[in-house]
């Protein structure tokens, strides 16, 4: 307090002890009518300070607390490069400090994993692996217990490997990514066994199939977040109900659960008593409190399906469905917080979309200006882009405010200039795209560009991008 | 305030004529920033204090500067931060312009007895309405909700007719002075 309102407060005071003497009252009782009446000000002051503390909270904290989710989030960490050792001697020949790597046996060999436990840094390892012949002990996977640092793991499940065998994988210490490819269905009892993993955040299902008992009984894992259902038989829409008993999930990856006629066509396979994403499982989905996510790939979808999904998602992907035509992007409008958003091109006829940008059809033309109309409504700040980005979508670009990262993967963007006029594109990953040196040089305009990853894309003359892009941290990959 | 809670009684004949002064004291320490519930206490030390000391009486402004010295280097003892004897100083500050020193220059006696005299003739002449509210606000310590409810005045309203009474009647006190002068 200034010597100014010091007095204030002094004259306050006189008059208030003078009052207590005229009206013969405590000099106390009259000062209490005096703060009652200053209370509003410390409010004020509470509220301000309060406004204050959320706004430092937000600033400061919520960035740590989402770096700390990006480390111990709902992604798995992948670290690059990934070497493979495609028989089990040439892990001999790989680097001892390898945090990420992957192995094969031989299909009649029954595998001995002991060989990996000299990679102590391993934080991921896939293992590829069917034993054809002989007995598989149920120990097999005790020796990857002795990897300090393994959080991800990718593995086959063949027909001789039992719920005991499951039983043992969930007991390594710090797995938190677990990806099964299934040569045979995953039954409740399986389930049961894994929910012994009790630092389980992710649990991917390749092939295989599964039933309504399997479903429920997933609900057993006590930490489990994200599940990924990639094209497993049996995906009912009795077993799908069962996905309502998963409180816990935050994001849902479905694959390959009903494929539309058209990638039909181009596939030639048929998913036997799957419905793909449905209204009904829409229903189902709505019920999970903490369901946060979608990632619709591969599958057939109806814009009533996406209707029926909870608005408060913030991420959403859908990707490989060819037969999602504009009707059903717009309708992913209705996520008016979506933070994510996942998008592609789609494959045209019985060929992928030509990475230079091929002539689009009059009905894609349609599409990339729904997509483009979603982009530039949404508050999206990750978006990722599979195939060459439509010159549509690339216009939009300039008017997404909040876009931060941009993520191409297998495609080519006519014209990078419009990546250098996003306000706020901090991040630009490109993934296997086939883009020359020379033309990244429009992305030194931007302002707010600060980090460039190139994976399998400009291959080797990762200096020379630096070169064009000073100021910005150019990664290679 | 009434001299009632005053406990000590004078050492000598000299000493008597500081006990009309102890409702002022009080009221000084309370400008110089003592804490309401203390004045009180803090009044009674000052005045038992100031009868271990030898004083004279040389009239009615001698006797209140002599206590108002006392209770102010008892109120500076118990204030250790450079700001909180600021605060102390600044309400001798105050004191002085609006009160006087005793010494005749600032136009009082030091004791402020003219301004209780002017402040009591203003709330006397109030309307019945202010008077009431001044009576439920200060003599009976009712809260504004209740004080809405009895003047018929919205919650909000009080705490601003509150306001405009006190900012009436200093502002009568402040005419009547200069009337006076």
């Amino acid at each position: 307090m200034n010597d100014g309102a010091m007095r204030v407060a002094a004259e306050e005071r006189l008059f208030d002890a003078e009052l207590a003497d005229v009206l013969e009252v405590p000099v106390v009782r009259v000062a209490a009518v005096a703060e009652r009446a200053q209370r509003p000000r410390w409010l004020v002051a509470a509220v301000v300070l309060l406004g204050l503390a959320v706004t430092a909270f937000v600033a400061f904290e919520r960035p740590r607390r989402d770096a700390a989710q990006q480390a111990e989030g709902l992604e798995p960490p992948c670290p690059l490069p990934i070497p493979w050792a495609i028989r089990p001697a040439d892990l001999a020949k790989l680097p001892l400090d390898s945090r990420n790597l992957g192995c094969s046996w031989h299909a009649d060999e029954v595998p001995d994993f002991d060989v990996l436990t000299r990679f102590e840094s391993l934080e991921r390892v896939q293992l590829q692996w069917s034993a054809m012949t002989g007995e598989v002990p149920v120990e097999v996977f005790r020796p990857l217990a002795a990897l300090p640092r393994l959080e991800v793991l990718l593995t086959a499940v063949p027909e001789k490997a039992t719920a005991a065998h499951l039983a043992v994988l969930a007991e390594l210490p710090r797995l938190r990514f677990l990806t099964l490819f299934l040569d045979r269905p995953l039954s409740a009892d399986d389930c049961a066994a894994l929910a012994r993993a009790e630092h389980l955040v992710a649990l991917q299902l390749f092939g295989g199939a599964i039933d309504a008992a399997a479903v429920r009984a997933l609900a057993r894992l006590p930490r489990l977040e994200v599940l990924g259902l990639r094209g497993p038989r049996g995906a009912t829409p009795t077993a799908l109900r069962e996905l309502r008993g998963l409180h816990g999930l935050r994001r849902l990856e479905i694959s390959a659960l009903h494929w539309q006629p058209r990638a039909l066509a181009i596939r030639g396979v048929v998913a036997e008593g799957n419905v793909g994403f449905t209204p009904e499982l829409a229903r189902t989905l709505a019920e999970l409190p903490l369901l946060e996510e979608v990632r619709v790939e591969d599958c057939a979808v109806t814009a009533e399906a996406i209707a029926c999904l909870p608005a408060r998602l913030t991420g959403f992907a859908l990707t490989r469905c060819p037969e999602a035509g504009p009707d059903i992007v717009a309708a992913i409008a209705r996520f008016g917080g979506l933070k994510r958003l996942e998008l592609d091109r789609p494959e045209q006829g019985d060929r992928p979309a030509s990475r230079r940008g091929a002539e689009a059809s009059e009905k894609d033309r349609a599409l990339f200006e729904a997509q483009a109309h979603l982009l530039g409504t949404l508050p999206i700040r990750t978006l990722v882009y599979l195939g060459p980005m439509p010159r549509a979508v690339l216009a939009v670009l300039p008017r997404m405010a909040e876009v931060r990262r941009v993520e191409c993967e297998h495609g080519f963007a006519a014209d990078l200039a419009a990546f250098a006029q996003a306000p706020k594109l901090e991040t630009l990953r490109l993934t296997s795209c086939g883009v020359q040196v020379g033309e990244l040089a429009p992305l030194a305009a931007s302002k707010s560009l600060r980090r460039v990853e190139l994976r399998w894309t400009c291959l080797g003359e990762t200096a020379a991008v630096r070169t064009q892009l000073p100021g910005v941290t150019v990664t290679d990959d | 305030m009434t001299d009632t809670a005053a406990g000590a009684r004078p050492a000598t004949a000299g000493h008597e004529a500081l006990v009309p002064h102890l409702a002022m004291v009080r009221r000084y320490l309370f400008v110089l920033g003592a804490r309401a519930a203390a004045v009180d206490d803090l009044a009674q030390e000052a005045f038992a204090a100031a009868l271990q000391l030898p004083f004279a009486d040389r009239g009615s402004a001698a006797a209140g500067a002599f206590l108002r010295a006392v209770a102010k280097n008892m109120l500076l003892r118990e204030r250790k931060s450079a700001s909180a004897r600021r605060e102390v100083e600044l309400g001798n500050e105050v004191w002085r312009a609006r009160c006087g020193d005793g010494d005749g220059g600032s136009g009082g006696d030091g004791t402020g007895t003219d301004r209780i005299a002017a402040l009591r003739v203003c709330v006397e002449a109030l309307p019945g309405r202010s008077r009431d509210l001044l009576a439920g606000a200060y003599e009976e310590g009712l809260g504004r909700r209740a004080l809405a409810a009895r003047s018929g005045l919205a919650v909000f309203g009080v705490k601003s007719a509150l306001r405009r009474l006190r900012a009436a009647l200093k502002a009568c006190v402040e005419r009547r002075l200069r009337g006076a002068r």
